[in-house]
């Protein structure tokens, strides 16, 4: 039976009353345990969503749960964020250069961090921990990739090879490699046994104007499918599904900024204005067929079956399924969060 | 030495330019010790025309000082490092007593003889500075504008005015500068740095939040609807007032495009297509379509150009001159340009340089602007990227980033030459857009900000203005101005009176009084001076 992706009726709203515009969503992240949502907004704060909250009526979005701000920055904004695998931690990372470790406690992150280190050389753009919460690894301006003790933010090892901006980071769900992608158009993997450059993939998509516009600054977001086969890489104007271990591409769709695979199923979400969801056949990705010269032909489209198509409006960012794939987090850039039941 | 005598000198020397250096080239194979060589021949042939015989030959009479100048520079070649720079620093001084009276063309002899040779048939821009009148003129024009118009309406949060930690304040954080208290944007590390030789103003306040009004308000001092005729870039108004010295050297050269409307693009107005800018087409490139210069190239075009002159003079007959004028104008502003040679080969730069001012077309500009002001050229308008670069309604903050990076490192590096070189007391540069952006983080397709007049900021600094000045200021969180508002009109008239000309003067368009700023409205800002 096919996958189907129904509308929670709830949205999540956040705003302070600071007359400022609305609270674009960044990203997004569920809490594993407890019936909670985090979003990095444009703000120096995170929104916190309780899931099961009581709605009320707000003028121009309709009936929403409202959320709150918590983990302050003092300046700058909450670039990347992650709850860590056993619901305690969660980390926040700013333009203001910091990583932050907050702890959790009664369904909310505490008011004071619990440790703080300066952790880039600019942006801390993105965070995320290993999934056996042993480590944490951010990204950011300087075009480094670090990996901290999550327990103490004690630096374990950086790791250079991107020459411009990182924009995220990712972990195979059985740890064993590191994926980062950046403005350079390239996503490297990382050998988390010894933290040594297993290869590198040329996305492209990065032209010398670089962040000017996202259609030319290479890699945007990136997503390991549940089995660590398949690695998903969202640029400015295209998604690329990639064989992990060799690197090779296997399907591409014109999609753009924006990639999450199900923990536990074969589906995948994709995209920004516009997200596709597949129930993908992994059986059919392929490396594209040759020509008689042996030149490469363009990668087909992902095969299986587009389950749902939603429309959420320009720059709406933040796309994640839940831990148990049950629901799939979409933010907005009005400051809103929609949820979808997976079935 | 009579004024006859000098002109006649400034015809042989055109005449024959190019046969003279490929002589001293010979001799010499080394381009700019060439060059020096045949500028010391000019001197000498200057110094002994009168035993020319004008019956006889030029060029073997040329020849012979150029045999010896080649024999002397050897010589000293040959001498030790102290000589050489004991040498050097006699003809620096020398240069700058005899020749320029503008103290910048004295710190550099190589710049000089580079100027000369844009001046026009290698040597006739040399020739006209030997003229008591030119050389007036020369003082009385030592003044230079570089104009780096930031495209789009920049946003005051993200370049001169952030306010980190305020809801209004974006994701981008503050940086010190060597201003004491003065905090600019994270991304203009070298702004920030250079922020004591600069003026900042943080109190601008417009009135139109248009880009197409914005723009012709910010360029020209004046409101489109006011004025019947098109009113002139700025710039062109400077180029009509105090025009290039040198012979062949563009008054006014805009570099990049401006490709978005066509209202906003202000061109010479009613002065005239004399006044308006030679246009480049950005990226380092000089004008497009032009004949690499050479004798032939100029032959063919001056004989053309008698012929088409003829024409024209005929139409002109019974005619008001002024319709003949700005066609006459523009084509010889081509002859000039073909005699110029390189000026604007940039290519001729270091390549350490090209590293300093960052790879992107703005960082070829500004090494462009430099070479253009060094060799006389007195106005220089450098676009920041074409369209609407700084125009950040939508998804800004990343993308503000590089703009603002790569403005940052142009522009940084083309004051540190401009310090360096001796050019900065003399070379007014202002770096602006048409107006600010909201404090509310609205965008059309957020976050981003839009336009915003009340309160906005910009830069300037040189031409022998205060330094570290910072003018005005913001409220809290940049919604409102706390202290001395500056209009566009008062802004005009501080950069016309900086250049020494009088900001409520008035031009004449039809018979009618036509001030140089709007309604003779503004006064300049007399702190910054």
């Amino acid at each position: 039976m096919a996958a189907k992706l129904t509308k929670v009726e709830k949205t999540f709203f956040v705003d302070d009353g600071e007359k400022r515009g609305p609270m674009t969503m960044l990203r997004v992240r569920f809490h594993p345990r407890e019936s909670r949502l985090v979003a990095s907004c444009a703000d120096r704060r995170v929104a916190l969503f309780d899931l099961a909250g009581e709605t009320q009526e707000v003028k121009g979005h309709g009936k929403c749960v409202l959320g709150e701000l918590v983990c302050p920055h003092e300046i700058g904004w909450v670039r990347g964020l992650d709850v860590h695998p056993d619901g305690n931690w969660l980390a926040t990372g700013g333009s203001d250069r910091t990583l932050r470790l907050w702890s959790w406690q009664d369904g909310r992150p505490a008011e004071q961090p619990t440790r703080e280190v300066q952790a880039h050389e600019g942006w801390v753009e993105a965070v995320t921990f290993s999934p056996n919460g042993k480590w944490l690894a951010t990204a950011g301006f300087d075009a480094a990739v670090k990996i901290w003790n999550a327990a103490d933010l004690k630096l374990v090892q950086t790791l250079s090879g991107h020459e411009r901006y990182v924009d995220d980071v990712v972990f195979t769900s059985d740890g064993k490699f590191l994926i980062s992608g950046g403005e350079d158009g390239r996503a490297i993997v990382w050998e988390t046994s010894s933290w040594q450059r297993s290869q590198t993939i040329e996305f492209g998509d990065a032209n010398n104007q670089y962040g000017q516009t996202p259609k030319h600054s290479g890699v945007h977001r990136l997503a390991v499918s549940r089995d660590g086969r398949w690695l998903g890489i969202a640029g400015g104007r295209k998604l690329e599904i990639h064989d992990l271990q060799s690197g090779e591409i296997v399907s591409s769709e014109k999609l753009n900024m924006q990639v999450a695979f199900h923990p536990a199923a074969d589906l995948l979400a994709a995209g920004e204005s516009e997200v596709k969801v597949w129930s993908f056949d992994a059986a059919k990705f392929a490396p594209p067929a040759k020509d008689k010269n042996g030149k490469p032909q363009s990668p087909k489209g992902i095969p299986g079956d587009a389950i749902a198509t939603i429309k959420r409006g320009e720059w709406s960012l933040g796309l994640q399924f839940s831990a148990s794939g049950s629901q799939v987090a979409l933010g907005k850039a009005n400051g809103t969060v929609e949820l979808y039941d997976v079935s | 030495m009579d004024s006859t005598a000098a002109e006649r000198l400034v015809r042989l020397l055109s005449t024959h330019q190019e046969t003279l250096y490929r002589y001293v080239f010979a001799l010499l194979p080394n381009e700019q010790d060439a060059k020096d060589v045949v500028q010391e021949t000019c001197v000498a042939l200057y110094r002994k025309l009168a035993e020319y015989d004008p019956e006889r030959p030029f060029l073997p009479w040329a020849f012979r000082f150029a045999h010896l100048e080649v024999l002397k520079f050897l010589q000293n070649k040959k001498r030790t490092n102290i000589q050489r720079s004991k040498l050097r620093k006699s003809m620096t001084i020398r240069s700058k007593n005899s020749l320029c009276p503008s103290h910048e063309h004295g710190f550099s002899r190589r710049a000089l003889l580079q100027g000369a040779v844009a001046g026009g048939t290698l040597f006739g821009g040399f020739g006209r500075l030997f003229a008591n009148d030119n050389a007036a003129l020369a003082r009385g024009n030592d003044k230079r504008v570089i104009l780096v118009f930031m495209s789009g309406g920049p946003s005051q949060f993200e370049t001169w005015d952030p306010k980190p930690g305020q809801p209004t304040g974006g994701p981008h954080i503050a940086i010190p500068t060597s201003l004491p208290g003065v905090h600019f944007d994270e991304f203009m590390p070298n702004l920030s740095r250079l922020a004591n030789r600069m003026i900042t103003v943080r109190s601008m306040t417009s009135k139109v939040g248009d880009h197409d009004q914005g723009r012709y308000v910010a360029q020209t001092a004046y409101n489109p609807s006011t004025l019947v005729a098109p009113a002139p870039h700025w710039l062109s108004v400077c180029a009509h007032e105090k025009p290039a010295v040198a012979d062949g050297v563009p008054s006014y050269v805009m570099l990049g495009k401006d490709n978005f409307g066509s209202l906003h693009v202000p061109g010479a107005g009613f002065l005239g297509a004399r006044h308006q800018a030679l246009h480049c087409p950005g990226d380092g490139a000089g004008p497009q379509d032009l004949p690499v210069p050479s004798p032939v190239a100029i032959e063919d075009f001056e004989r053309r150009e008698e012929l088409r002159r003829s024409f024209s003079d005929t139409f002109a007959e019974g005619r008001p001159r002024r319709l003949v004028e700005s066609h006459d104008g523009a084509f010889a502003q081509i002859g000039g340009l073909l005699r110029a040679g390189d000026l604007f080969d940039i290519s001729q730069e270091p390549e350490k340089d090209f590293q300093r001012y960052g790879d992107s077309n703005l960082g070829r500009d500004c090494i462009l602007a430099r070479r253009l002001v060094e060799r006389g050229v007195p106005f220089v308008r450098v676009q920041h990227q074409s369209g609407l670069a700084w125009d950040k309604h939508r998804r800004a903050f990343q993308s503000q980033r590089w703009i603002t990076s790569e403005f940052d490192t142009a522009v940084g590096a083309l004051i540190d030459d401009l310090i360096d070189r001796g050019l900065w007391s003399s070379t007014l540069l202002v770096l602006m857009g048409e107006f600010g952006r909201t404090p509310d983080i609205q965008g059309q397709g957020q976050p981003g900000r839009n336009h915003w007049t009340k309160c906005w900021s910009l830069s300037f600094g040189g031409c022998g203005l205060q330094e570290g000045l910072v003018v005005g200021a913001t409220n809290q969180n940049g919604t409102d101005l706390q202290d001395r508002p500056v209009t566009i009109h008062d802004l005009f008239c501080t950069f016309y009176k900086t250049l020494d000309i009088d900001p409520h003067k008035d031009l004449e368009f039809e018979n009618r009084p036509i001030p140089l700023v709007e309604n003779k409205l503004g006064q300049p800002i007399e702190e910054v001076f």
